[in-house]
């Protein structure tokens, strides 16, 4: 009988594979001008099913509109205003996530650039020198589209592997459990030792 | 398995954490002395369950072991779940720490209704068949948990049936292993250490009890 339950969880362990990764809801939003694209999925490799709805809020709560995954768990939507946006998706079953992308990720909206005047002294004499038939406003854009172009893929990684559960944390977790419950079977047993 | 900050209503929030402060109250007073090293094991046992992941077809599930834990530790699975959820809240973003009185009570009381339900059971019967109540104590602690999470989301504005039966569809595959798993875990304590499924949790002051059941 002995011999059957050690085979057991012998089977047991081999079925088990170390994935240190739970069914965690993850994504994130990153720009390309007015352009906002995002990405969700869960923590394990499963994408967001698609046509789930993603709702867009403003920072105070307002909805400015909605979006729809599409199959590859990507969502779209173009933004109208330079205002932090507040992406909401619910896939049912507790998994909720909300996504935030802040203002300055959005390009200067016309009517913000007048008031930056100042910054952009520097560039106009740069602009002259080196790219002769693009403005400024289209370099600007071109180097922004680039630069997120190549940053999307590190972006991933990141949050994956900030998802991703670290050995130090379990063993801290474990070290924690562990102070937690001999505090308390000290704390008892120096009850019991004073009662009698 | 675990709920996520922002999904629940504001009053499902506050009656499961009153509710989970209740259960961890009543936990605490069943806990003798002795029984502390017990309840620690097995809380961070849960801990570690939900990482280790186990292939099923091409998705993976997670161990939950609120089974094992109601058989072995009875109402003490409220604080021994607690403490093992909000740590795993703070170190690895499972769940969060607003719905942690919700995740606790959907897993914990699961855990105590499979201790009334099977514990006697598992006492009274002989090895084998004590394995097969695990195994029943296994999984019907899991389908019990979506169903309470699936209440949960109902009582929030979901429609109960489709959060309930897609939240039970899930998990049949981590029924199925967790029963195998509470049963294999039975079977050995059977053979290593009876006295945890034996003792009413006052094991300091029935010593001589569970060598009656060998």
């Amino acid at each position: 009988m002995k011999s059957t339950a050690t085979g057991m969880l012998f089977a047991m362990t081999l079925l088990i594979t170390t994935h240190t990764l739970a069914h965690n809801i993850i994504g994130f939003v990153y720009t390309e001008g007015w352009e906002i694209e995002g990405e969700i999925g869960f923590s394990d490799g499963q994408l967001a099913p698609p046509n789930a709805l993603v709702e867009v809020f403003d920072p105070d709560g307002k909805k400015l509109g909605e979006t729809r995954t599409k199959t590859n768990g990507t969502f779209h939507y173009t933004a109208t205003s330079v205002i932090a946006h507040h992406f909401k998706a619910n896939l049912g079953s507790g998994h909720a996530i909300e996504l935030i992308l802040e203002a300055q990720a959005l390009p200067d909206a016309p009517s913000s650039r007048d008031k930056s005047a100042l910054n952009t002294a520097p560039t106009t004499s740069l602009h002259t020198d080196s790219a002769g038939n693009l403005n400024e406003d289209q370099l600007k854009q071109l180097i922004s589209e680039a630069v997120s172009r190549q940053v999307t893929p590190l972006r991933r990684d990141l949050i994956n592997y900030q998802n991703q559960a670290k050995w130090h944390d379990v063993l801290g977790g474990i070290g924690y459990i562990l102070g937690i419950f001999g505090l308390a079977a000290w704390l008892t047993a120096r009850k019991q030792k004073e009662k009698p | 398995m675990h709920i996520v900050d922002g999904v629940l209503s504001n009053p499902v929030l506050i009656s499961s954490a009153g509710l989970t402060l209740l259960g961890v109250a009543v936990g605490l007073r069943k806990i003798e002395g002795d029984d502390i090293p017990k309840v620690g094991v097995f809380s961070a046992a849960f801990f570690i369950a939900s990482l280790v992941h186990i292939p099923v077809g091409p998705s993976s599930v997670h161990l939950i072991l609120n089974g094992l834990i109601g058989i072995t530790l009875g109402w003490a699975a409220f604080p021994a779940l607690l403490i093992a959820l909000l740590l795993q809240a703070i170190f690895f973003g499972f769940g969060g720490l607003i719905v942690l009185g919700a995740n606790t009570l959907n897993i914990a009381l699961p855990a105590v209704l499979v201790y009334y339900l099977y514990a006697p059971l598992i006492r009274r019967s002989k090895t084998k068949l004590a394995a097969i109540w695990g195994f029943a104590a296994g999984s019907s602690a899991i389908a019990l948990t979506t169903v309470f999470v699936g209440f949960s989301l109902a009582l929030s504005g979901e429609e109960f049936l489709i959060a309930a039966k897609l939240a039970f569809v899930t998990h049949i595959p981590v029924m199925l292993v967790e029963g195998f798993f509470t049963a294999a875990a039975v079977l050995l304590l059977y053979q290593v250490k009876p006295q945890i499924l034996m003792g009413e949790p006052r094991l300091s002051t029935l010593p001589s009890e569970p060598k009656a059941h060998l």
